[in-house]
């Protein structure tokens, strides 16, 4: 840290700045379209008949029972196998999208699911058509359910792009790999890593605590 | 009777599966009729109302309404017309009273939000919990809960109302102001079909009175004499049990 | 697949010991957050909140590289077994935070009103209902950990994930070593699940809700 000021400090706000960037940036793209893709796989989840369930389920399942380690690996490795040309960024991030999505479309299922049927049945009763049932009464009901768990994974993604560093993207953990590698001083790089992780994510988890406890009040 | 029909069912068969839960139900009902259905748990009768107002399908026999065969209505319609109460209330618990009163004529019948607001707090006046209006579900007992509910299908101006065993679980100090909301609206001239174990509450205030047992009409006339008469066995020994 | 088998092994014990350890732990640590002395309760919190905010990777990388530097060295092993144990206490401290005090005073009051020990109310009385409430959120801890040691192949630990990326390196195998590892965490934590399902069935037959 106050090793050598210039050199030292210049370099590393500068890489910070670079590999926090891209930290961000890859959550929001995770977060925005993996809650998208995941509510609609959860939703699908909710009215499609046994079969494709289960075949929705067997993917989503598998997507998560794996360490995405393995998974960012086979994302490195697999257009290399296949002929396709693409970034590794974007195999990387096309993973960490599918991973929050599977992870959502769970959150969205078990939410739908707690809204009893009784709710289903009061709100068709009264001529509600099924979007409007989804719209007025089940889902402002179900998102109550499942504020906990979705603020959780979305924290947790924003932990989990540090992975992506093994398959050589330039995010905020590499960043700080290649800075060590110039000053051969590892730790007070990884404690700084470490506080700007905590910097970024703690305020976002006090919210979602606060989301959590108002989404309990006011409901039975 | 000599009134105006308004219902009828005619040799309605229901399946569950393979459980044959109602048998050949037939049943004419007159505008401004009250009608009492009693018997055992089980016998159907649940499932009657559902049929009626088509959240259940049956497999053979025809309902009409109006003159017209259910079918020939629009769901829409069907629901518009016919509202129904269930054992558990069932109110929207994320949404105030006076939320969930206008929030069926609002968004269904595209009334105008105003409209509705007004309509909602006549009908809270009707069933006495005005103070009410901007509380929540679970802040109310269960008998206001349930004259909330009587409450929301009364917003979408029906012509029958069908109420399943609505006081069944509530605390019996809670059932007389339900039961006095459903009289006055039948003395009013509400077409009524009262699923209960009242049986008290039957004999004042039910002009007719229907006696199911295992998904068959088992007696069926004015309630006066079928709880005071009753000529089948069945009957008598389910009034026995029951009184 | 032997070589494969022998990655297994070491995952697996990293998985279990990083989770008993841990949790062990983060018992201390549940009941520290609720002490009545602020140093035990300020210092607990802050260690659980810095280990739940960031990410599991930095933490192997902090003890493996970090402690290095300083002069611990610290065989790939162990500073492996050592983010996971803060891991696992940090996340399972909330868990086991969540049970304590769910069992309301009238219920042990009237217990003992019964006649019951002290030594019986905990036993047949706390301890059921609070495990009701604990194991399945200490079941699926306990996958992510197990998800978790795959980390070790970025600093050399011989478990699963690495002995499949070894081999994918060596062998030009495609991605058959990365599937079959796959295969075997997407067992374990099936197995691990259905075990949770399993026992919430059983245990929750026997107690009826808590009212």
């Amino acid at each position: 840290m106050e090793l050598i000021s210039g050199i030292n400090l210049k370099n590393l706000m500068f890489m910070l700045k670079t590999g926090l960037s891209t930290t961000i940036y890859l959550s929001i793209i995770a977060i925005t379209i993996g809650t998208l893709v995941g509510f609609i796989i959860g939703w699908l989840r909710t009215i499609a008949n046994e079969f494709f369930d289960s075949i929705i389920l067997i993917f989503v399942d598998i997507i998560m029972s794996t360490p995405l380690i393995i998974q960012l690996l086979i994302a490195y490795h697999l257009p290399g196998f296949l002929g396709i040309n693409i970034t590794t960024i974007l195999a990387g991030s096309i993973v960490i999208v599918l991973y929050f999505a599977a992870n959502c479309s769970q959150v969205v299922k078990a939410g739908i699911d707690s809204v009893t049927f009784n709710q289903w049945r009061a709100a068709k009763s009264l001529g509600f058509s099924y979007l409007q049932q989804m719209r007025y009464i089940i889902l402002p009901q179900a998102w109550r359910a499942m504020i906990p768990s979705y603020t959780g994974f979305a924290l947790g993604i924003i932990k989990d792009t540090s992975l992506i560093s093994v398959i050589g993207v330039v995010e905020l953990v590499r960043s700080g790999q290649i800075i060590i590698s110039r000053t051969l001083n590892p730790l007070p790089i990884w404690f700084i890593i470490g506080l700007i992780y905590f910097i970024v994510c703690w305020p976002l988890s006090k919210i979602s605590r606060n989301l959590e406890k108002k989404a309990q009040f006011g409901k039975e | 009777m000599g009134g105006k029909r308004i219902l009828e069912l005619k040799n309605v068969n229901k399946y569950y599966d393979n459980d044959h839960v109602l048998k050949d139900f037939n049943l004419i009902v007159e505008q401004g009729d009250v009608w009492a259905i009693i018997g055992p748990s089980g016998s159907g009768k649940s499932t009657m109302l559902y049929c009626i107002n088509s959240l259940e399908p049956i497999q053979s026999g025809e309902i009409f309404f109006q003159g017209k065969k259910l079918s020939e209505y629009t769901k829409l319609e069907i629901h518009e017309s016919i509202g129904i109460i269930f054992q558990n209330y069932n109110l929207f618990p994320h949404l105030t009273v006076l939320d969930n009163l206008t929030l069926a004529p609002y968004k269904v019948k595209k009334i105008p939000m105003n409209q509705c607001r007004k309509k909602a707090v006549e009908l809270l006046e009707k069933v006495g919990l005005t103070h009410k209006k901007d509380a929540f579900p679970h802040e109310l007992s269960g008998g206001q809960a349930q004259r909330i509910a009587i409450a929301r299908s009364l917003a979408m101006d029906p012509k029958i109302m069908l109420y399943d065993e609505v006081t069944s679980a509530l605390d019996p100090e809670l059932v007389q102001s339900v039961l006095e909301v459903i009289r006055d609206l039948a003395i009013e001239g509400m077409t009524s079909i009262i699923v209960t174990h009242e049986i008290a509450f039957a004999r004042e205030c039910t002009d007719y009175c229907l006696f199911m047992n295992d998904g068959k009409v088992e007696e069926i006339g004015s309630t006066k004499e079928v709880l005071n008469n009753p000529k089948n066995i069945r009957t008598k020994e389910f009034l026995e049990k029951v009184l | 697949m032997s070589f494969v088998l022998e990655g297994v092994k070491i995952t697996f014990s990293l998985a279990v010991l990083g989770f008993l350890i841990g949790s062990f732990i983060g018992i201390f640590i549940a009941f520290g957050r609720r002490s009545h002395t602020p140093l035990l309760r300020y210092s607990s919190s802050v260690f659980v909140e810095v280990v739940r905010n960031t990410p599991f990777l930095v933490h192997v990388y902090f003890f493996y590289f970090g402690l290095g530097a300083i002069g611990i060295e610290i065989p790939s092993y162990f500073a492996l077994l050592i983010a996971l144990i803060v891991m696992n206490a940090g996340y399972m401290s909330e868990i086991i935070r969540g049970g304590i005090g769910v069992i309301k005073t009238e219920q042990v009051k009237s217990a003992e009103a019964l006649g019951l020990s002290p030594f019986q109310v905990k036993r047949y009385i706390i301890i059921p209902q609070v495990l009701r409430i604990v194991l399945p959120p200490s079941l699926s801890q306990f996958a992510i950990s197990f998800l978790a040691t795959s980390l070790g192949v970025v600093i050399g630990v011989k478990e699963l994930t690495w002995r499949a990326d070894f081999l994918q390196a060596r062998n030009f195998l495609s991605l058959e070593s990365y599937l079959v590892a796959a295969a075997f965490y997407i067992i374990i934590v099936k197995i691990t699940l259905l075990t949770s399902r399993f026992i919430d069935r059983k245990v929750f037959k026997y107690k009826i809700t808590d009212i």
